[in-house]
């Protein structure tokens, strides 16, 4: 699954069917919903912008396969506030309070994805936040990490490690 | 004309939804933010994230994360040099709104050292820090090191013993990082020759052509990969003025990857004869030169650039007066500048104060804290003494 979501970060193509004269650029989500919005948000977004300076500006629907209807206003959202200069910790508490832990790593894929450094770095942290206190088994299930230590290796380790298995938060299973 | 690869997971309506899975270059991004303990558990996970949070490269993005927080931690020793053996503590200074807070953290016992024979906090660098340990041995003085991460618990064995007359103060050395060789090397500046010593190759070594008069007047700082000192030009008598023109000190910058220094000037505005002793400390990530001003102020000035002699700027002049000092004592210097709300941690060594002034509003808060003999600031870390 990794290699293939990295190997489809580079391969981002354009529909040329669609030449447009306006100034607004089209980001059709991968479940083909258009969103219009402004080039300066565009800009925001690294991958998106790069296409558009690349064609000199006359492609300007962009297909995003990777992102779906749902994911794309939130981006939207971020990249508005980040333009207005207005990315507050009140607004970025709010931002993902909405959001459960799934929707949060569908988003950081979606940052990534496009390039918007600022939400990558927020989002890092935000999932960082959500898992510090985690228990081992917890962390393994929100990544899908399969445990591929023999239980003496694990059980050895988790010695020598004994002191950090304090203050860990007991695992809460309706997180999502 | 379509070349789209087909979309991977997007949910389809009435299915299950598919959990999502992080490339693992994303998850290095993830855990790069953690703090160390958490990180260290997390070691648990699978093997291949227990070589991810040992790896080099993650210590390092780790590192450049955990460096970038607002907050400045300092570590020390408690009581004074010949008492017995002490603990280490620390004390976070966080640029809360307008006001820094104060965060004295929790005394963990894993942080009393009365085993190690520790006396002193020499140094921190990229959170190692440097101890100094000494024991008499047939009326003799036995000095080592032990370089200590107290965020992973790691501690090296005794390193670079040595047995000589020399008091072996703190002051005397200088803890710093070697960026070329990859390593951590401790500088003993003494008064006819400079030695090092490296955690690589485990020697103490005497510099080539080591300074003329390398006499230090303060303690010497680390900045990225040379150690700074001050000193006084071979004609100066306490007798004498000091006067722009017969130049009376001098800072030698000893590069750690070379181990060759070379002389920077203090900043030439310096128009009135410093009646005390300047001071030299790392503020902003910049070489720093403060010095008294007629009794009255303390001028700070700030090297842009590094080894550059025309970067210098006047940062700051603060008056004795705002600083509600009485008696007021050049050996007042800065110890970090919080940017978020313009305040100055300032300490003088002979009242062993600490000053939190913030410039805003010219509001001063003190702190009397006599533990702060030595500090460093310590920035929490995955880097290993070896």
């Amino acid at each position: 699954m990794a290699e293939e979501v990295s190997s489809q970060m580079n391969s981002l193509s354009i529909s040329e069917t669609n030449p447009s004269s306006s100034a607004t650029i089209s980001l059709v989500s991968g479940d083909d919903i258009v969103f219009k919005v402004e080039p300066t948000i565009a800009k925001e977004m690294e991958t998106v912008q790069s296409f558009i300076d690349e064609t000199d500006g006359k492609i300007t629907t962009i297909p995003l396969p990777n992102i779906s209807s749902h994911d794309l206003p939130y981006v939207i959202e971020y990249c508005e506030k980040s333009i207005a200069g207005k990315i507050t910790k009140e607004f970025e508490a709010e931002f993902v309070k909405k959001l459960n832990n799934e929707e949060v790593k569908e988003l950081f894929l979606a940052a990534n994805y496009l390039n918007i450094k600022k939400l990558l770095d927020f989002l890092s942290q935000v999932i960082a936040d959500r898992i510090a206190n985690k228990s081992v088994e917890y962390v393994r299930r929100y990544f899908g990490i399969e445990n591929d230590f023999t239980p003496e290796e694990e059980a050895k380790l988790r010695e020598e490690l004994a002191w950090t298995f304090t203050g860990v938060d007991p695992d809460d299973e309706d997180e999502n | 004309m379509s070349l789209l690869p087909p979309s991977h997971s997007l949910p389809t309506p009435n299915a299950p939804p598919l959990p999502v899975f992080l490339p693992s270059e994303l998850i290095a991004e993830v855990l790069s933010w953690f703090t160390v303990k958490p990180l260290m558990r997390l070691m648990c996970v699978s093997k291949s994230w227990k070589s991810l949070i040992s790896d080099p490269t993650f210590v390092k993005l780790h590192l450049h994360r955990s460096s970038q927080n607002a907050d400045f931690t300092f570590a020390y020793t408690d009581g004074l040099y010949n008492s017995g053996c002490r603990s280490v503590s620390f004390t976070l200074i966080r640029p809360f709104e307008n006001s820094p807070i104060i965060i004295n953290l929790p005394k963990d016992p894993y942080h009393q050292l009365n085993d190690k024979d520790i006396r002193y906090v020499v140094g921190s660098c990229n959170g190692l820090l440097c101890l100094l340990g000494s024991s008499r041995v047939n009326a003799k003085t036995e000095k080592w090191f032990r370089f200590w991460n107290p965020a992973t618990r790691t501690m090296s064995p005794r390193l670079g013993s040595s047995c000589d007359n020399d008091p072996g103060i703190p002051f005397d050395y200088t803890f710093g990082c070697d960026k070329s060789n990859n390593t951590y090397k401790v500088v003993a500046i003494m008064r006819k020759t400079v030695r090092i010593f490296s955690l690589q190759d485990n020697v103490w070594r005497n510099i080539q052509d080591p300074p003329e008069h390398s006499y230090c007047l303060m303690k010497a700082v680390y900045l990225r990969g040379s150690v700074n000192w001050l000193i006084i030009q071979n004609h100066y008598r306490p007798t004498q003025k000091y006067t722009t023109t017969n130049k009376p000190f001098a800072i030698i910058s000893l590069d750690l990857g070379t181990e060759t220094h070379t002389q920077l000037s203090p900043p030439q505005g310096v128009q009135k004869i410093p009646i005390d002793v300047p001071n030299l400390s790392i503020v902003n990530d910049c070489l720093c030169f403060s010095h008294d001003f007629e009794k009255t102020h303390l001028i700070i000035w700030l090297m842009k650039e590094f080894g550059m002699e025309d970067s210098w700027i006047q940062f700051l002049k603060i008056s004795y007066h705002d600083l509600q000092l009485e008696h007021p004592r050049a050996d007042l210097f800065p110890l970090c500048h919080l940017e978020k709300n313009d305040t100055l941690v300032l300490t003088n060594q002979s009242k062993r104060g600490i000053f939190i002034y913030n410039r805003r509003d010219n509001r001063l808060m003190k702190i009397s804290n006599p533990l702060w003999y030595t500090c460093a600031n310590y920035v929490e870390s995955l880097v290993s003494y070896c």
